[in-house]
């Protein structure tokens, strides 16, 4: 049972952690590719993939609800996993040491990982829909 | 909300959408033309954009460096003879720029590069309402760009 709370604090920490990373090097480059969408509206040679990959960053930059709703979930998984291990290992809560309530607990910190993945899906799956509108019309307007 | 991407080609589409955004603008317009005399000298489009200009806190409005401006000064006098207390700056670009609109952080327009002579009938138009923050700001810095070596005639 504890390396089922362990697998999921490890998995909900690094999927934390990799978004983490991801936010800020977009936040980096967000200079950058606004300079794209420049040359690319007056013509001077991007080409229509580095004005997609533009436009997706920036669209999964903006997510910041999504952010915050990911490091809820990610705080609610760690500390319902955390309540589990150590109560597993200490019986720190005698109530706890009834089968049926450690699987409910096993589950409460499970739903926020998966929530989690769910969310992360749906941030770069809009992301994504959004920036391929945008590059269709600004390419409908190149086109001859 | 929730931007929206309309597609026009040609004067008769563009009209009615350019009328509606100058009739809803209230801050602040930055504009590249030509001023296709033809567009707007049209009624309609006139009383929208004189209303605009006296209306907005600033209206800058810079000509493509292709124009022949002494023409232009004749063909839509009525933008160059509005009174000076009115808020628009006019400028002539010292090379041919790229024809784009940005009104309020609500609108931008984009139109495909053409020649100076080819008919606005087969021009195409990109309006985008409730654009995204980075397509205001790359139009923005777009118009900065241009209007900082641009000339100011008023």
């Amino acid at each position: 049972m504890i390396e089922e709370y362990t697998s999921i604090l490890t998995f909900s920490t690094v999927g934390f952690v990799l978004f983490s990373i991801i936010i800020i090097v977009v936040q980096f480059s967000i200079h950058l590719t606004k300079r794209d969408i420049v040359k690319y509206i007056e013509e001077t040679g991007i080409s229509e993939r580095r004005l997609f990959s533009a436009l997706f960053l920036l669209k999964i930059s903006r997510r910041s609800m999504f952010f915050i709703i990911i490091s809820l979930l990610y705080v609610f998984a760690s500390i319902t996993s955390l309540i589990g291990i150590l109560n597993l290992k200490n019986k720190f809560f005698i109530i706890l040491s009834d089968e049926a309530i450690i699987t409910c607990s096993l589950y409460l910190s499970l739903a926020p990982t998966v929530a989690f993945a769910g969310v992360l899906m749906v941030c770069v799956f809009a992301s994504f829909m959004e920036a391929r509108i945008l590059n269709n019309t600004l390419n409908w307007l190149r086109e001859r | 909300m929730k931007s929206q991407y309309i597609r026009l080609v040609g004067s008769e589409q563009i009209k009615p959408k350019i009328i509606e955004m100058f009739n809803d603008v209230e801050y602040y317009v930055d504009m590249t033309t030509c001023l296709y005399p033809k567009f707007y000298n049209d009624n309609a489009v006139r009383n929208a954009l004189e209303n605009c200009i006296k209306r907005v806190v600033k209206f800058r409005l810079l000509i493509d460096g292709r124009v022949d401006i002494e023409n232009l000064k004749k063909e839509v006098s009525w933008i160059f003879d509005l009174n000076k207390k009115f808020p628009l700056y006019i400028a002539v670009a010292k090379k041919p720029v790229k024809h784009v609109i940005v009104a309020d952080d609500k609108y931008v327009r984009l139109e495909e590069s053409h020649s100076i002579t080819e008919e606005v009938e087969n021009i195409k138009n990109v309006l985008i309402k409730n654009p995204p923050w980075y397509i205001v700001e790359a139009a923005k810095e777009l118009f900065e760009e241009y209007w900082r070596s641009s000339m100011v005639i008023k």
